[in-house]
């Protein structure tokens, strides 16, 4: 994955691959919480987390997602620096 | 492929699904208590209304609702498409349980006012699923093994209502069909039991079997395969009944359907063996059970084309109940304590402890379940193939039994309130 956070952030990598619904979005909502600006998430998981992104929407969250032939996502979440 | 501010909160209100989910047990339990009432004499001819009163109840009652309830929820997921007029939703479910308690009741009652009626209501509620669903499947790229199952089976889903409604109006007097009826029904059933059901299930299992038991991703050539197998029979099967070729062209026409199924068998067994928590669950128990039944139901399939009367029942309780009903019951226990936790839960994560899924529906509950449904299904098995009436309503009275456990265990879950936060 390339994008500009990864260069000015310092990354928090959040594995999921091995995590069961909802195991990744309590993960990474647990996770978020104690983000803070100077800070990034990425998030790996085997699929789309369909149901994680309107909860990074509610909580004013950025994020980019790159997903792989085989189905499988990096998702980076981060806080818009006011 | 890079996304940028996906917008996917689409996911449909938790009502429209779990009103289905709901429904079905409550339609196995009358399958059930038909069993009990009418025993062996069920499965003597595919001709008794009695029989095509308790195909429907199993096949629309439960599997119908099952997998519209799911398919409005995960096509989402599995597709990346999103449900149109899911207001209308509801309408279905209110015209498809309506309409399947009208159909079934006219045939037991040989009601023919309120069959016609119930028919009709039935055919709306079901087309209207299937506009809304292709509205979403053939606007997005069938580019996955999935998507392409899931065309197959909405559109067999279409040509098994139009043949149902086919057969409707012939029995009516409406229209006269210039075909013999056995071979509409050979068709309607083909299209519904292999095209409908085992296309979505086997396409939807392609992506939730990785997703749910943490298996290493469907082998996509393999996915590919399959799909196009089924297909080849589901074109070749109606080829072969309008050209009246013999039993033989019939078993040849099944061939690539069973091959694929056979591929689907042994991936989904490696995938099984192979994940990466070997924990076991009472919904790993329901998918390996309807796959043992998918097994013995391959060599049936080929004594029934060859040979139909004996061995139906027999074919029709492996393949619907053993296979479809296992699966699908399981799935259950899956799709319904997520969504409650999902919607109801997962907006507190942070703010109050949330319960976890295994607290919303416990395992010790879907075994005791299980326990009762698996000697059901054995049990009325033995019944078909030993002719022993006792038998089969002894079974008839344990599946009423499972499915009025499931209700209640499914019921008991949507009844759960998220807690109030001070």
């Amino acid at each position: 994955m390339e994008h500009e956070i990864l260069k000015t952030r310092q990354i928090a990598l959040i594995d999921c691959r091995e995590m069961l619904a909802p195991e990744p979005m309590i993960a990474v909502l647990a996770a978020v919480e104690k983000m803070n600006i100077n800070e990034a998430l990425l998030m790996q998981h085997r699929q789309k987390p369909v149901n994680l992104f309107p909860k990074l929407e509610d909580r004013g969250l950025q994020y980019y997602l790159e997903e792989e032939s085989d189905g499988s996502i990096q998702l980076l979440i981060w806080q818009e620096a006011a | 492929m890079k996304t940028v501010g996906l917008s996917l909160d689409q996911a449909p209100p938790e009502d429209i699904p779990i009103r289905f989910f709901l429904t079905a047990p409550l339609f196995g339990s009358l399958a059930g208590c038909l069993m009990l009432y009418q025993g062996q004499q069920l499965f003597l001819s595919e001709w008794l209304l009695e029989t095509v009163a308790f195909t429907h109840l199993l096949t629309l009652g439960w599997l119908a609702m099952i997998m519209i309830g799911a398919s409005y929820q995960m096509i989402l997921v599995l597709v990346g498409g999103k449900v149109p007029f899911l207001s209308l939703s509801r309408f279905v479910h209110l015209g498809l349980a309506g309409g399947i308690l009208g159909f079934a009741g006219g045939l037991i009652n040989n009601h023919s006012t309120s069959f016609f009626a119930s028919a009709i209501v039935l055919l709306g509620a079901l087309s209207i699923f299937v506009i809304q669903i292709s509205w979403s499947l053939f606007r997005v790229e069938a580019n996955r093994p999935t998507v392409l199952a899931m065309r197959i089976s909405i559109l067999s889903l279409a040509l098994t209502i139009i043949l149902g409604g086919m057969l409707i109006g012939q029995i009516a007097g409406w229209w006269r069909v210039p075909f013999d009826r056995s071979l509409l029904k050979g068709i309607h059933l083909t299209l519904g039991l292999l095209g409908w059901v085992t296309c979505l299930v086997v396409g939807v299992g392609f992506h939730v079997i990785p997703m749910f038991y943490l298996a290493r991703p469907f082998p996509v050539r393999t996915a590919w395969w399959i799909i196009y197998f089924l297909l080849l029979s589901l074109l070749l099967y109606p080829v072969v009944s309008f050209l009246a070729l013999d039993t033989k062209w019939k078993m040849l026409a099944f061939l690539p359907a069973g091959v694929g199924l056979g591929m689907f068998l042994i991936t989904l067994i490696d995938l099984f063996r192979k994940r990466r928590r070997k924990s076991v669950d009472t919904t790993l128990r329901f998918w390996q059970f309807g796959l043992l039944n998918l097994f013995f139901s391959l060599p049936i399939c080929l004594v029934f084309i060859w040979n139909s009367k004996p061995a139906l029942g027999f074919l029709g309780v492996l393949l619907v109940i053993g296979f479809a009903l296992s699966v699908t019951n399981g799935m259950l226990y899956k799709i319904v304590p997520f969504l409650i936790w999902l919607h109801r839960f997962s907006p507190l994560l942070g703010k109050v402890r949330v319960p976890l899924m295994k607290d919303i529906v416990a395992d010790a509950s879907a075994r005791r379940q299980w326990r009762v449904f698996v000697p059901a299904i054995l049990l009325l098995a033995a019944g078909i193939v030993g002719q022993l009436d006792f038998l089969v309503r002894f079974a008839g009275g344990m599946w009423t039994a499972a499915s009025w456990m499931l209700f209640i265990i499914l019921y008991k879950a949507s009844r759960m309130r998220p807690p109030e936060i001070r």
